[in-house]
């Protein structure tokens, strides 16, 4: 088995982030956004766990913090959803530019 | 600080003292909080006993005053002007005693108070009183009793406009006693706020435009004070502060105290003038520093603290920043903006007459009277003894900036229609004269000139303090049974109200500089030094007084003159309205008659020893 | 008390220049209190009695008395000083030297620096100076004081006499304004009477024109100059509901603020060359009198002296500010006499008399051509005059030139003489009138009046006396000082040929006089009536009005007589007054005197002067005779308003409205909207909105930038994540 180093996890991870980051700036539908901010999580999340498991003095830290993420994504799209949810329930649609109710 | 008191080593009664008459307004206000809503006619009665309080105390202040002064008296200077009585020397004197390895008590009789507010940032709360501040402050204190008692028929949300006026009070008076920048910088802010919101609630028609208006323009002010203030906190005085002895100053000391560092900044004068020979360190006989005798010939201008290692100091003061012209230059532009838009002077000035305008009559008062005093407060106290070489080098333009001020405030003045917006620019024109006064440096054998333009410049703050707060009172009361201030459509007041047309007269001529009446003094003076100092700018100035006669007359002529049926039947002034503007009328007389007596004879020995402070490094 | 006086016998003077102080703040607090409680008159209570109390004729009248015997003291001690000063120090030296008036040391005059009794007003500096010692090396102080000659105290005594005989006839013609009145019709507007208020404005004034008389140093002078002044603009605009009183009144005061810029300046240049305000002091520094290294530059001596002239013009009703003292004629008739002819107007003239010598030769040529053109047109306009009051102001207009130019060609003795003979018959010509327009009931239009003579025999005789004088008819009072001047004039005439003009207009002008003062007396009492209705309601006035018109005329006749008395320089005072004068060669650089030489003379022709000077006053008399009495008839169908280049005093307002009034109410204008406009809003149209645009710079630029945080957070993030690339593309190039 092939043995990929540490820098291959980052760029991995970069490339994950970058789709995220696109997906954010480019989506009108609240759920892509969503989807957006997923990838960003789990990049953040695949550094960790690489960082555990190549970085000895992150051993423990970088575990914990992967599942640190896991759930607050969990909840993060819980409540996310939920507002959507209620806006789709309002506005019959998930577009973004549309949320325009609170605006100063 | 309240602990303090208790302690027999650290008890002042100073400090006690100043702190009332700083505070008591803010007292006051607060004892406000107390009075329920419905009891209006209390508040009313309990606001004014404070601004009598605190005019009570200010007088008391005098007495006190007088008493240091007269306590060093001999025979090696006229009585009252021995130089040990120089705030900066007491501030000094106090310094070197809290140095000394087994500090002294502080002494409760130097009208002079230092504290430790923030240690890490050295800020200091220290007021000291001189005669300058001191005639300042009685004004205020007597200015804001009769704006209290013009404003007795205001009754929109009472409880927060008495407020606000003694709140304003209080910085007023603290920003004149506050002697450490920062402190005086806090103080000067905390009259901004109270000033915006009476304007911007209890002002006329436009109220919200002219207190942005003010704020944004005292706020630019302030930014470039702050900025120099900053500045000068950069500085390193480490040979400029007293120390215990034996201690070898190895590291960098920064103070906001103004006396220090005006002794700094005579310093960076006499190296940037090629005489930093001249330099010298303060000594000390019997534990109290040797004051500059007035007749004193010695070359030598002790600045730097005792003890100092003289030729370390001025090696360390020729490498610093400080000591460039550039920086120089700079801190006093700054000092100088800061300070000229409260004055205000032209071209600055257009926040006034907005202000004036919207303003009710009791804040016009205090804004004319008090407020625009601290611009010149400012330039006397901050601007020219902080950054001095700059000063005398630009000195010239500064009294043109002052002799447009005279003109342009007068010409545009004879072109306004609205009473009230015509005397907001004849402020801009009388307080020209005090710019124009303060910057007629001229040196040697004919500092006495300039002595007499400083006097003058003060003694003008003072009569423009009282004239120009009673006309808009005058205004006020005429606005009062008008309701209007056109003056093509008043006219005729004298015949229903003769008595309110005697005191007006009285000081409408005191305003434009009758001699025998407050206003002549100031201007006078100005003008004799102004024409001392450059024929250029004193013609201006004298030419002026011809224009100020012909508006202040032509306003004078469509107000009381003639006969109108609209105003013929106007109410005669009430008791509360002759308390106020006979009291103003008085003064105006009394100052006039004998300002020596009631003024000169305490305030000249303070601006003697700022003149002789720097004129000594002038060369 | 008395040997307080004794001792320092000046502060007799300061005591009586101070004592009218007593009645006019009696006037003042019990004016204030009336109208204070006047709201209260209904009340019952402690204000409404009050007002009952103070609010009646007879309080007024106290007020009124208490002021005549206050001024009939002051006279008294003025006449007492005058005789003291002359028995002790002038009669026994009349025979020998000269007295140098401006030895400062000469213990004989009651000289304040003799005696010590100056005051410090504002001290500078921290030197301990010893009071005695004066010291203008350094200006330590600013100090008031008094300096008694014997100029001063006929000046001082002329003014107290003057003064009481006006305070005595005001009783009688300012009756009318005991009682309320109303003044439009129309609109019944209410108008109370201002008795108090006129005793008031005068005593006032006689305090200020006091402390100018006995001034001893030049701001003291310009105090009182510019009190004396305030109280002119007050009594001018007595009459305040008329509008023409308050064009009036302005006019006078900026006129001689004009005139105090000049002074203004001339006092700087003194304390900042001198160190001092002292007139004797100031003196010591003129080349001529000694100094040997003058403090003065020549060009800073010729400007001193033009300035303090300029204040002089202003007061004095000089070219080219004589324009306010006609317009001035709107306040009351006594205030005319006593400010606007015998006093105030002459103060101008005793300034120059007092500082004469800081005055160059070629400011002297200027204060004597000024006066030139000043009588000049003074004595033309006034012949066209149909107002009685007008003539007589251009007559004193014309009067005040004479005076001025004796003072400028030398004549010092001459013109300081006329200056006294002057305020007795002008004033006493100024009360005539004013007993002509009380008897006709404010009437000055001399076109109405006609054959008064039969009605107001008193005033008729005692004005033709005043007539007289003026004229200089032989043995009246004006005969003298005018024969001085003529003689003055004449001998610099002489002396300097090129300024020959100098010396022939004043002889013209004398028939001038003649014409018309003769002319307004046929007018108003020769002939017969022009308006049956005016003549048939006229009345003799009141004896309290016409015994000061009697004594006035005795003084216009016997106070410039000596001994013998057809011989005009034998005149008692004017030999006074020359002998208190220096020699007037200090003014001539050349040793060999031409003014002495040319005296001397014309001393061989001084009756072929007479006699000159007399046939043009009686051609002028001759004239008016023939064309006002014995062609009258005509007068009234063909005179209508005074037209033409001297109907309008030769174009002087009409000038000054458009080349001085207009511009600057015009600059006014423009700099006002230059400054502000009420309407700015945006475009940048003056000062303000440019400081405001430059506010409104810095809103449109958060106003943009606004766009830019529009809430959507995808705008954000690819911000963000540009400036994360960015700022890593830095990083990058900066760490290779």
């Amino acid at each position: 088995m092939v043995e990929f180093g540490f820098p291959a996890f980052l760029v991995l991870s970069a490339f994950l982030f970058a789709c995220g980051l696109t997906c954010l700036a480019t989506k009108r539908n609240a759920i892509g956004i969503l989807m957006g901010v997923e990838l960003i999580l789990n990049a953040a999340n695949l550094n960790f766990v690489a960082a555990a498991r190549f970085v000895p003095t992150f051993r423990l830290e970088g575990q914990v913090f992967a599942v640190l993420v896991i759930v607050l994504a969990a909840a993060e799209a819980a409540v996310a959803l939920a507002i959507f949810l209620n806006f789709y329930n309002n506005h019959a649609t998930v577009n973004v530019e549309n949320a325009t109710d609170l605006k100063g | 600080m309240l602990d303090s008191l208790l302690d027999s080593t650290e008890r002042e009664t100073d400090l006690v003292w100043l702190s009332v008459l700083t505070f008591l307004p803010i007292l006051c206000a607060a004892g406000l909080m107390v009075i329920p809503g419905r009891f209006k006619e209390w508040m009313r009665w309990w606001s004014l006993l404070g601004a009598c309080a605190t005019l009570t105390v200010a007088a008391c202040t005098l007495i006190d005053y007088h008493r240091l002064l007269d306590s060093h008296s001999d025979r090696t200077t006229r009585s009252l002007y021995h130089p040990a009585n120089r705030l900066d020397h007491r501030a000094d004197q106090a310094a070197y005693d809290a140095a000394q390895a087994v500090p002294k008590p502080f002494s409760s009789f130097n009208m002079f108070t230092r504290r430790a507010w923030n240690e890490r940032f050295d800020i200091n709360y220290s007021l000291g009183v001189d005669g300058v501040s001191l005639a300042l402050i009685l004004l205020t204190a007597l200015v804001t009793l009769c704006a209290l008692v013009a404003s007795w028929k205001i009754d929109q949300q009472l409880r927060g406009y008495l407020a606000m006026i003694l709140i304003l009070e209080s910085g007023v008076i603290g920003a004149f006693l506050a002697v450490d920048l920062f402190l005086f910088y806090v103080f000067y802010e905390l009259m901004l706020f109270p000033m915006y919101f009476l304007i911007g609630i209890w002002g006329g028609g436009r109220r919200k435009y002219a207190a942005v208006k003010f704020v944004i323009y005292t706020l630019f002010g302030s930014v470039c004070l702050l900025a120099a203030i900053i500045t000068l906190y950069s500085v390193d005085v480490r040979d400029f502060v007293p120390k215990p002895a034996g201690d070898l100053r190895t590291e960098e000391v920064h103070t906001f105290d103004s006396v220090t560092l005006s002794r700094v900044g005579r310093a960076v004068m006499l190296v940037l003038s090629g005489q930093e020979e001249r330099i010298g360190v303060q000594t000390v006989a019997h534990g109290q520093l040797v004051p500059t005798m007035p007749d004193d010939t010695n070359a030598t201008v002790p600045l730097l603290a005792p003890g100092a290692d003289r030729e370390a100091a001025i090696a360390r003061l020729k490498a610093a920043t400080i000591c460039t012209p550039t920086f120089q230059y700079i801190l006093f532009a700054l000092l100088f903006v800061g300070f000229a838009v409260k004055v205000p002077i032209f071209p600055l000035h257009s926040w006034l007459p907005d202000a004036h305008v919207e303003a009710p009559t009791p804040v016009s008062m205090i804004l004319a009277g008090v407020l625009l005093k601290l611009g010149g407060y400012g330039l006397f106290r901050f601007a020219f003894p902080l950054a001095p070489w700059a000063a005398s080098e630009l000195c010239w333009y500064v009294g043109l900036i002052g002799a447009i001020s005279i003109v342009y405030g007068a010409i545009v003045a004879m072109g306004q229609t609205d009473f009230k917006k015509l005397l907001a620019y004849s402020s801009v024109s009388h307080m020209g004269y005090v710019v124009l006064g303060l910057a007629t440096w001229s040196a040697g054998a004919r500092a006495e000139y300039w002595e007499m333009g400083v006097d003058g410049a003060i003694f003008q703050m003072l009569a423009h303090g009282i004239t120009a707060s009673a006309l808009f009172f005058v205004v006020g009361m005429v606005y009062e049974r008008a309701h209007h201030r056109d003056l093509n459509r008043l006219g005729g007041l004298m015949e229903p109200m003769p008595a309110f047309g005697g005191a007006s007269a009285i000081l409408f001529f005191a305003s434009l500089g009758l001699p025998g009446l407050c206003g002549f003094v100031g201007e006078f003076l100005v003008i004799l030094s102004a024409w001392n100092f450059s024929y250029a700018l004193a013609i201006p100035a004298i030419l002026t007084t011809v224009l100020t006669a012909a508006y202040l007359l032509w306003t004078w002529q469509r107000v009381y003159f003639g006969t109108n049926p609209d105003t013929a039947q106007f109410a005669e002034m009430t008791p509360r309205e002759s308390s106020v503007l006979l009291t103003f009328a008085a003064l105006a007389v009394a100052l006039g008659v004998l300002p020596g007596f009631l003024i000169f004879q305490w305030m000249e020995p303070s601006i003697q020893g700022w003149v002789d402070a720097l004129v000594r490094v002038r060369g | 008390m008395l040997e307080f006086f004794a001792e320092h016998p000046g502060r007799l003077y300061v005591a009586a220049t101070l004592l009218p102080l007593v009645p006019a703040v009696l006037i003042l607090l019990i004016g204030t209190v009336r109208n204070l409680t006047r709201p209260y008159a209904d009340v019952p209570g402690i204000a409404g009695w009050l007002y009952a109390r103070l609010n009646h004729p007879r309080v007024e009248l106290a007020g009124a008395w208490l002021s005549i015997g206050v001024m009939g003291l002051v006279s008294f001690i003025a006449v007492y000083g005058f005789t003291t000063l002359l028995y002790e120090h002038y009669l026994p030296r009349l025979s020998g030297e000269p007295i140098a008036p401006w030895n400062l040391d000469d213990t004989r005059l009651w000289n304040v620096n003799a005696d010590g009794g100056q005051i410090d007003w504002i001290r500078f500096g921290s030197t301990p100076v010893p009071d005695a010692e004066l010291d203008i090396i350094k200006a330590h102080s600013i100090h008031l004081g008094y300096w008694i000659e014997i100029d001063t105290t006929v000046m001082f005594a002329m003014v107290a006499v003057v003064g009481t005989m006006i305070y005595v006839f005001s009783l009688g013609y300012m009756r009318n304004e005991l009682k309320s009145t109303t003044i439009d019709e129309t609109l019944q507007h209410a108008r109370r009477g201002r008795f108090g208020r006129f005793y008031l404005y005068l005593n006032l004034f006689v305090i200020a024109m006091f402390n100018l008389i006995i001034a001893d140093n030049l701001l003291q002078v310009f105090i009182s100059w510019e009190l004396v002044g305030v109280c002119s603009y007050f009594l001018i605009s007595y009459y305040y509901e008329r509008r023409e009183a308050g064009w009036a009144a302005n006019k006078a005061f900026i006129a001689n603020r004009i005139g105090d810029v000049g002074f203004l300046i001339a006092i700087a240049i003194s304390w900042s060359t001198c160190n001092t305000f002292m007139i004797g002091a100031l003196g010591a520094e003129m080349p001529w009198h000694g100094a040997l290294e003058p403090l003065f530059s020549p060009t800073m001596r010729t400007l001193l002296g033009l300035g303090l002239f300029l204040g002089c013009v202003g007061k004095s009703a000089q070219f080219p500010l004589q324009v306010w003292l006609p317009d001035a004629m709107a306040g009351p008739t006594p205030v005319s006499a006593l400010i606007h002819a015998a006093t105030m107007v002459a103060a101008g003239v005793y300034l120059v008399a007092r500082c004469y010598p800081l005055f160059t030769p070629d400011a002297l040529l200027v204060i004597a051509y000024t006066g030139c053109i000043t009588l000049l047109i003074g004595g033309t306009v006034a012949c066209v005059q149909t107002d009685i009051k007008k003539v007589l102001a251009y007559s004193t207009v014309s009067q005040l030139g004479y005076m001025m130019l004796a003072l400028g060609v030398g004549g010092w003795a001459a013109g300081v003489f006329h200056l006294l003979t002057h305020a007795f018959f002008k004033a006493l010509l100024f009360l005539g009138a004013g007993s002509v327009i009380h008897g006709l009931h404010h009437e000055q239009d001399l076109r109405k009046m006609g054959g008064l003579r039969r009605k107001m025999p008193v005033t008729a005789w005692t004005m033709f006396i005043g007539v007289l004088a003026i004229s200089g008819f032989p043995l009246l009072s004006g005969w003298y000082s005018k024969e001085a001047i003529l003689t003055a004039a004449a001998t610099f005439g002489v002396a300097a040929p090129s300024h020959v003009v100098l010396a022939v207009v004043p002889f013209l002008v004398a028939g001038l006089t003649a014409f018309y003062m003769f002319r307004l007396w046929f007018l108003t009492f020769a002939g017969e009536p022009r308006d049956r209705h005016v003549y048939d309601h006229a009345h003799e006035s009141p004896l309290v009005m016409t015994i000061p018109l009697i004594i006035l005329a005795m003084f216009s006749i016997a106070v410039g007589w000596g001994w013998p008395a057809w011989e005009p320089e034998a005149s008692f005072l004017y030999e006074l007054l020359n002998h208190q004068h220096w020699p007037s060669s200090h003014f001539w650089d050349d040793p060999q005197d031409p003014l002495l030489n040319a005296a001397t003379l014309l001393h061989e022709y001084h009756l072929l002067l007479e006699l000159i000077a007399g046939a043009i006053g009686l051609f002028g008399f001759a004239v008016a005779y023939w064309r006002y009495v014995l062609r009258t008839p005509r007068f009234h169908a063909t005179n209508t308003e005074p037209r033409g280049f001297l109907g309008q005093a030769w174009y002087f307002d009409a000038v000054y409205d458009a080349c001085l009034r207009k511009p600057t109410q015009n600059l006014a204008v423009f700099t006002a909207a230059f400054d502000k406009q009420s309407s700015d809003h945006g475009a940048p149209r003056s000062l303000d909105g440019l400081l405001n645009g430059i506010g409104q710079l810095a809103a449109n630029t958060g106003r943009g930038l606004r766009g830019i945080q529009n809430g959507q957070v995808r705008g954000y993030v690819t911000i963000l994540g540009l400036t994360v690339v960015g700022l890593l593309g830095m990083l990058a190039v900066l760490t290779r």
